[in-house]
């Protein structure tokens, strides 16, 4: 009975997961926090606070909701509330079952040991939370690795119903429009296909995390999991606890049944750090002793102390001094000083979206959820590779020849869970600088074949483009205090494949505050 | 033989005759015009509505070319193809009037067409630029499809045998269905080709036009328009935009006209005059005049006022 609400319950938060990742699209009207589960993860809220130096508010103040709930009834939010703990379950039971031995012994204390290395490196301002903190891991999965491919698979439906319905039907448009009608909000089918960077490298991370239950079930939440690992140390005594009556015959079904792993060789004790309250023992138990509640008194005991030991806390910590050590010594740090302000000498294309914070701050506050990069209305945010050096790895940078920065458009800073793409309004978008373009007069066909061309003029929104006539033709130029770097301009540059016209993080003027960007470029 | 003229009646004939050959020889294109205009009289190229909202003013236009009936016949598929490109509120001149584009939906329902459809290829995210022209609002009050051609799948290859530089392009798929295509541009200034009216709006009915750029884009425009013909071009001049076009925000004008044709090269030279510019200047008029699509000098037109 308890087994089968905590399922209900699992898949209840699974589809509000994905409902949210799916409503997060242009145009955003209706304002739900669809950034509400990477901000209900303590690890993201401390992970990125601590790397950049930053209170994020708004997480923290979600984040504390799971603190306390662990501290009451335990690791709930694994068990019940997690929806790659959910998946690891749905496909535990599709293709694992009865496959695999009954171990009773797992590298438990791996977990503490990463999450030692990710404090220790937040410390050091370098953020590697975004790679093994399950909501950003997940997020961005179902993002990078499934959102895409799905979609371009019913793009091939539909081409395929056009090919014989002469009428107007587009499956993917009409499925998106009926559900949104349905849901009352704004369609968020996106009537064009999105194409993502390393969406492979994304799923094979995810194929791992999945094929890893084939050694024990969970084995990433037992073993690995960083969260797991905070939200355990929150629940060494929770409030509710697990009780084994009398009656208990020590058969140890509860014990290989627990796919935690959290009943030790005592099947009346509990390892709290490691229970996730799923009440397979309860269901389980065949002399029915076995329930949960209240007891406030911490249970102590040699079997059930937590699984850490000093020497694992140091190795953990001496792998991220060493990891934020190497990071900072990649040549893609090295600071070039543009005017008054420093540029990344990594990649003269690294283009943030707008409303940035600073770039070190970026980096440092950046979960790489992916949450942006499925918003984005042209696709143009794309996960970075080396444009940002190995700290900046997933990354969003715009990439304006896939998409380019709509001018009506805000959704990335509304919804990003951590603030490092701060929230802004439509109107300051003129006054935000996050490149300028420039153009290649050895390409630009306007100028060096005479034609009659222009197209960045045309679609510029900031009227930032102007043309002279020069030897008797219109030839275009930039103005670099109205060019914000919205990148249309390349987007629609007909030359192909590279544009002519591009644009360049030289015009990035994250470092200054909005009110020094607009008198800037009033000046 | 017999003589027929005497000296003097021949040198009366012959003086007559060689005063009207070098009359002819001096005046000749203004007599063969005079000819023409006899011809089609009844029958104007351009119809100019003035005054009154942009609604009764399209009414007037093409009613001016002898109603909407000539056009739409009961039971026609209509495709109406505005020029609905840009993230732009209808004050900005940079779409169509969505007024307009109302007030040709109503005609085209009363003359009972069997579905009307709203076709464009915008610039912008066309779901969006919909809904800030205007054009999602007009669409669905009225009950007629909207329909923005970012997908390969709506277009369809075609042969443009008298292209000088397009051979072959493609085009929406609802344009070569319809039994009666309406051209509704707006009048705007434009970056590149001087103007952008008929000709030019056809641009939004064709899948790759950042090709066209690369092949010379006057030519281009001329060539497809002349595979994809309208039936009727409706030129929205209520308001026009006289600089930043084609997407400003720019300066604009409130002329307060819609014209009614079926001479893509007539309703445009007179959209450049409307712009403060020569018809003659623009390359792709000159390029379609050239393509005998129409009558580029504005003297020649009859103009019909309404």
């Amino acid at each position: 009975m308890t087994k089968t609400v905590r399922r209900i319950c699992q898949i209840i938060f699974l589809v509000i997961f994905l409902v949210l990742i799916l409503i997060t699209a242009y145009p955003f009207e209706h304002n739900l926090a669809t950034d509400l589960f990477v901000q209900l993860s303590p690890l993201v809220a401390l992970g990125a606070s601590i790397a950049s130096r930053t209170l994020i508010w708004e997480a923290i103040s979600f984040s504390l909701i799971i603190i306390v709930l662990s501290i009451i009834l335990g690791r709930v939010f694994c068990g019940w509330i997690c929806p790659l703990g959910t998946t690891l379950d749905i496909s535990d039971a599709l293709f694992f079952r009865n496959r695999r031995k009954k171990t009773s012994n797992s590298p438990h204390k791996i977990k503490y040991c990463i999450l030692a290395g990710l404090f220790v490196t937040a410390l050091f301002t370098t953020q590697a939370i975004y790679l093994l903190d399950p909501m950003c891991l997940f997020t961005r999965t179902v993002i990078l690795a499934f959102i895409a491919p799905v979609q371009m698979m019913l793009k091939w439906l539909n081409e395929l119903g056009n090919a014989w319905a002469s009428g107007t039907f587009e499956p993917t448009i009409w499925l998106g429009t009926r559900i949104s009608s349905f849901l009352g909000m704004r369609p968020f089918v996106s009537n064009t296909q999105v194409y993502f960077r390393s969406s492979l490298l994304v799923f094979a991370i995810f194929a791992t995390i999945i094929g890893l239950n084939s050694i024990s079930r969970r084995f990433w939440c037992r073993n690995l999991c960083p969260l797991g690992a905070l939200l355990g140390l929150f629940s060494w005594s929770p409030i509710l606890k697990r009780k084994v009556g009398t009656k208990c015959n020590e058969c140890s079904r509860c014990r290989t049944d627990c796919k935690m792993n959290a009943i030790p060789k005592n099947p009346r004790l509990t390892k709290a750090t490691e229970c996730i309250v799923c009440f397979d023992c309860v269901e389980i138990c065949p002399q029915n002793t076995v329930s949960f509640g209240i007891r406030l008194k911490p249970e102590r005991h040699k079997e059930t102390a937590l699984d850490i030991s000093r020497r694992h806390v140091l190795q953990g910590a001496g792998i991220g001094l060493a990891f934020a050590a190497l990071v900072k010594v990649d040549p893609a740090r090295k600071l070039a000083i543009n005017g008054e302000m420093p540029i990344k000498l990594s990649s003269d294309t690294l283009i943030r979206p707008p409303g940035s914070v600073a770039e070190d701050k970026f980096i440092a506050r950046c979960v790489r959820c992916g949450m942006c990069m499925k918003a984005c209305p042209t696709n143009g945010l794309q996960p970075a590779f080396h444009e940002a050096g190995i700290e900046g790895f997933w990354t969003p940078i715009l990439m304006p020849r896939i998409g380019y920065c709509q001018e009506d458009c805000n959704i990335c800073g509304s919804i990003c869970p951590t603030n490092a793409i701060e929230p802004f309004d439509t109107a300051e978008k003129k006054h935000i600088f996050i490149g300028t373009a420039c153009i290649d007069r050895s390409k630009c066909i306007a100028w060096y074949a005479d034609k009659k061309c222009l197209v960045c003029d045309e679609h510029c929104s900031y009227k930032a483009i102007y043309w002279k006539v020069v030897d008797g033709t219109n030839r275009p130029f930039v103005n670099e205090k109205k060019c914000v770097g919205c990148g249309i301009c390349e987007a629609k540059c007909p030359i192909q494949p590279f544009a002519a016209i591009r644009v360049y993080s030289y015009g990035d003027k994250r470092h200054m505050t909005r009110d020094e960007q607009k008198t800037w470029s009033e000046s | 033989m017999e003589n027929k003229y005497s000296r003097r009646e021949f040198l009366r004939r012959a003086g007559i005759v060689g005063a009207s050959t070098y009359g002819f020889l001096l005046a000749g294109d203004e007599l063969l015009d005079i000819l023409e205009e006899a011809k089609a009289a009844g029958q104007p190229t351009l119809s100019i509505a003035s005054k009154g909202s942009p609604e009764r003013l399209v009414k007037k236009a093409i009613d001016g070319l002898g109603g909407i009936g000539k056009f739409v016949k009961k039971g026609s598929k209509v495709l109406i193809k505005p020029n609905l490109a840009w993230i732009r509120t209808p004050e900005t001149a940079a779409n169509t009037n969505p007024q307009v584009l109302a007030g040709i939906i109503k005609l085209c329902k009363a003359a009972g067409a069997s579905s009307i459809i709203v076709f464009d290829h915008t610039c912008d995210n066309g779901p969006a630029a919909f809904k800030a022209n205007g054009a999602a609002k007009v669409a669905s009050d009225l009950g007629v499809q909207l329909i923005s051609g970012h997908s390969r799948s709506l277009y369809k290859k075609i042969n443009i045998p008298k292209g000088k530089i397009l051979k072959s392009d493609e085009c929406a798929k609802f344009i070569l269905e319809a039994d009666c295509f309406i051209n509704v541009p707006i009048a705007k200034v434009h970056g590149s080709t001087g103007i952008t009216a008929s000709l030019k709006n056809m641009m939004g009915a064709n899948w790759n036009r950042q090709a066209w750029h690369q092949n010379g884009l006057n030519q281009c425009i001329a060539d497809y328009f002349t595979a994809v013909k309208p039936d009727l071009i409706i030129l929205d001049a209520v308001r026009i935009l006289l600089t930043r076009g084609p997407k400003g925000p720019g300066e604009t004008k409130d002329v307060g006209q819609v014209i009614a044709s079926t001479d893509p090269v007539a309703i445009d030279a007179y959209a450049a005059t409307l712009l403060g510019k020569e018809p003659s200047s623009i390359g792709h008029i000159t390029a379609a005049a050239a393509h005998g699509l129409g009558q580029i000098n504005l003297k020649k037109v009859t103009i019909k006022r309404v």
